[in-house]
């Protein structure tokens, strides 16, 4: 599905769904295998949210992990790139489930996925580190 | 006929929405969104199944002119067809 679609599908539906591209949100969202649905933002994003984002031109989906007078500070589960100060109107949507496996999980209230972004951004300090040791960053 | 495998069907606002997953979905960028009738003859077309057994399967769910269903059947048919969604069984025809 294009930028376009996307966008148009939101739009027009108030929601939108699609396979996701790139591994910037594995290992939660595995590229080409795992259906995302996207609702369009009703209400301003809150922190661990999985947004959706007009990041320079490009629809972006990656998880909120700050909010600052100067914007949201976002950044994918597998990214080690901030994108800092993106303002709420860049913001189109926000992570309603994900299909896995047949299996469909609802960001909001599903305790496994709670516990992972929990795990996650635990982890992120740890593996930031060793990827600088790595020189991977 | 039968739907190409790869699609994950799912639910939401009452609607059911097909998308496609793995090589399907560099095929078909699309967002198949159906109502309930939809999403049960897209269920039965996981495996091969004609269009006469699609229609009778329809009718043996819900209360509806023959005709009528016939007709649904088959715009729904063609427009799976349409989208390149529908595999067909060597000679067979909508």
């Amino acid at each position: 599905m294009t930028h376009s679609d996307i966008r148009t599908q939101l739009l027009q539906n108030g929601f939108c769904a699609y396979t996701t591209v790139g591994a910037s949100m594995y290992p939660m969202l595995r590229e080409g295998h795992d259906v995302v649905m996207i609702r369009k933002k009703t209400a301003p994003p809150r922190i661990n949210d999985v947004v959706l984002y007009d990041h320079g031109g490009t629809l972006t989906l990656h998880r909120v992990r700050k909010v600052t007078p100067d914007g949201y500070l976002i950044r994918g589960d597998n990214s080690y790139v901030d994108h800092k100060n993106v303002p709420e109107e860049a913001i189109l949507g926000v992570l309603e489930f994900y299909v896995r496996n047949g299996v469909r999980t609802e960001c909001a209230t599903d305790k496994k996925y709670l516990r992972y972004v929990r795990r996650r951004n635990a982890s992120y300090p740890f593996r930031l580190t060793v990827r600088k040791l790595l020189g991977k960053v | 006929m039968k739907v190409k495998q790869g699609f994950v069907l799912c639910e939401t606002d009452g609607k059911f929405v097909a998308v496609a997953t793995g090589k399907l979905a560099g095929q078909f960028h699309g967002l198949i969104t159906m109502n309930k009738s939809g999403k049960f003859l897209w269920e039965q077309l996981s495996e091969h199944i004609s269009a006469q057994e699609l229609t009778e399967r329809l009718l043996g769910i819900c209360h509806a002119d023959p005709q009528a269903a016939e007709r649904s059947v088959h715009v729904f048919l063609q427009k799976m067809q349409d989208a390149g969604i529908l595999e067909l069984a060597e000679g067979e025809a909508l």
